[in-house]
């Protein structure tokens, strides 16, 4: 039972993560990205990339695949998605429609359609003995690491400059541009963090799982799952969002194993009937 | 003086006679093809309703015209009879389930209905895929489709998808150019100033969502007709909204038109390019970008600019003799819509 709730938890963390680059781009910057799926597998590719071609282990591979998705963000926000700002959310959701299609299938023609994976030497076999039941050190590393990214965005969001920069933005970009902030500049750095924090997300998936061009949509599912149940614009509340969908999850796998992703999805949505604006929204502040 | 007849009526009427020779131009390849058409037109029209002229994004769209798949292979399965008739019940069972999940629907704005409905559509793919009543991971064959002669089918379901598209076009052109239609546009604007000025919003709304989505639950019952077997994984597949989303941004998001021309554009895009496979969906998806981008109002909007014709003009008859002047949204009775 035990085992089955941390097992879980430490799923959920992984779904906290896929959020958490939403968190960002939709929660604070009320920007619908919906190729954020294609993106966390596309960080995915590079990681695998990065590590045929250097022979590392894929948790090594981070800091060039961060780096990347963080030019690639930067470029994609200032060039393309800062020219729907202004009119409503309608044309960003389209465009990210289509980005999302494109990627899809730019990894389809790039990869071929097999399904992958990142593999984690040692680490992933480890296990700690606890009494009765052991835990894997794999799954604990992420669940920690995780809970570190979370709070670093936290900060860089709740207690810089920059931070207030972007959520001024988003609240009237107009006013914003009138104090001085350059709008523009900080939107495309907002989306290139929120890349880079799923590039994490990404190799924890990789390691755990496998992964194929087609496989973004279904983890965008958990990532604005995990946003939406946490409530918009706290970043604490995906992180809470994320382990209520892999608890629910785990305790619907138990009852059947058909049942599983059925009930995350069932739990989403009596807490939308519920508690339309998330368990933990605040309209102002992280 | 003599009164004009409406642009609106004479292209239905044009409409109405292209789809009746259809079936004597075409090869029968040519006919699956307009089928085909017919139904992904229906159901692009349809979410243009919600989205261009209510604001209601609805990604979970293929929900609906999955159930109407579902109804139709159930009811006509059941009861032993050719499918046709069974389109009815595969427009009504959606209708019926818009009807009762329309508290949860519009409670959520934005993204949260957006992600909300593209949920539902997956826990509606989960259950059928657990629910042997329903075949579960194998779905359905539409057996009772032998009771039909062989060389009927073709253009019983070319005629009964060119019906679904008809009615819809018709349907949503009445529902536009009524004092209905005002307090909808009245609404996409502001809600709040729509509320004050009397129109009642959630009915409205209510009633734009049960209309589309039976008129798409319709389309998808036409659709797996000729599909001759239904499962989980095609009937609520995002692929339907894919394809939705592109044509109508093609052709314009918020005109009766742009649809049409959008669905044109993206049959001929298809049947040039699909044998380039995922390079024909990297080309069309960027060039969805592009025209979001740079072209808003899609194809019809430019023709539209270029020509200044309004083919299928949906503007309130009163709204139109004081065209010029102040725009209004009274009706001829003087009653707020």
């Amino acid at each position: 039972m035990i085992e089955l709730l941390l097992n879980g938890l430490f799923v959920g963390a992984l779904y906290s993560l896929f959020g958490l680059g939403l968190a960002v781009t939709f929660g604070l910057m009320q920007q619908i990205n919906l190729a954020h799926g294609d993106m966390i597998v596309l960080s995915a590719y590079l990681a695998w990339l990065a590590t045929q071609a250097l022979g590392i282990n894929p948790l090594f591979s981070l800091p060039f695949v961060a780096l990347l998705m963080f030019a690639f963000g930067y470029a994609l926000q200032r060039v393309v998605l800062n020219r729907t700002i202004g009119r409503g959310p309608m044309p960003t959701l389209l465009v990210t429609f289509g980005l999302s299609i494109v990627l899809q299938n730019m990894m389809q023609i790039g990869f071929s359609a097999d399904t992958r994976s990142l593999q984690p030497g040692s680490i992933g076999s480890a296990a700690l003995p606890l009494g009765s039941f052991s835990i894997g050190v794999m799954p604990l590393f992420f669940f920690l690491f995780a809970c570190l990214a979370f709070a670093c965005t936290w900060l860089v969001f709740a207690k810089t400059s920059f931070g207030r920069a972007v959520r001024a933005t988003s609240d009237d970009h107009r006013t914003a541009r009138l104090m001085g902030i350059e709008t523009g500049h900080i939107f495309s750095l907002a989306l290139a963090i929120s890349l880079s924090v799923s590039a994490i997300a990404a190799i924890f998936l990789g390691m755990r799982s496998t992964f194929a061009p087609a496989a973004g949509p279904e983890r965008m599912l958990f990532a604005f799952e995990a946003v939406i149940l946490g409530g918009l614009g706290s970043i604490w509340g995906t992180f809470f969002g994320g382990l209520a969908l892999g608890l629910a999850q785990a305790i619907g796998l138990a009852i059947a194993p058909t049942f599983g992703p059925l009930a995350g999805h069932l739990v989403f949505l009596a807490v939308l009937l519920f508690r339309p604006a998330g368990m933990f929204a605040r309209r102002n502040g992280l | 003086m003599i009164k004009r007849i409406d642009n609106a009526y004479v292209t239905l009427f044009a409409v109405a006679v292209v789809l009746c020779l259809l079936p004597l131009v075409l090869s029968k390849a040519g006919l699956v093809l307009a089928t085909e058409f017919c139904v992904v037109l229906a159901i692009a029209l349809a979410w243009n309703l919600l989205a261009g002229f209510s604001g209601i994004v609805l990604i979970g769209m293929p929900l609906f015209i999955g159930a109407g798949g579902y109804t139709l292979y159930l009811v006509a399965n059941a009861l032993g009879i050719p499918p046709y008739p069974a389109i009815l019940a595969g427009a009504a069972v959606p209708a019926v389930i818009a009807y009762a999940l329309s508290p949860l629907l519009f409670r959520l704005e934005g993204a949260q209905l957006a992600i909300g409905s593209w949920v539902m559509a997956e826990v509606a793919r989960l259950l059928c895929l657990i629910t042997p009543a329903v075949g579960a991971g194998g779905g359905l064959n539409l057996e009772v489709l032998r009771l039909v002669p062989r060389s009927l089918r073709l253009p019983l379901n070319f005629a009964f998808a060119a019906i679904v598209l008809f009615i819809t076009l018709s349907a949503i052109v009445i529902l536009l150019k009524s004092r209905f239609g005002l307090g909808l546009r009245a609404m996409r604007d502001s809600d709040a100033a729509a509320e004050a000025m009397g129109v009642k919003t959630s009915r409205v709304k209510l009633l734009t969502l049960i209309t589309a989505t039976a008129l798409s639950g319709a389309a998808g019952a036409c659709y797996y007709i000729t599909s001759i077997q239904i499962t989980p994984s095609s009937a609520f597949s995002q692929n339907w909204i894919a394809i939705t989303i592109f044509i109508v941004i093609l052709g314009g998001i918020g005109s009766v038109e742009g649809p049409i021309f959008g669905a044109i554009v993206y049959y001929l895009l298809r049947e040039t390019l699909s044998d380039l496979g995922p390079g024909y969906f990297v080309i069309s998806g960027l060039l969805a970008i592009t025209v979001t981008i740079f072209l808003p109002e899609g194809v019809w909007g430019l023709i539209k600019r270029l020509i200044r014709i309004d083919l299928l003009p949906i503007a309130h008859h009163e709204a139109r003799r004081v065209h010029g002047t102040q725009p209004t949204i009274t009706d001829k009775k003087g009653k707020l819509a």
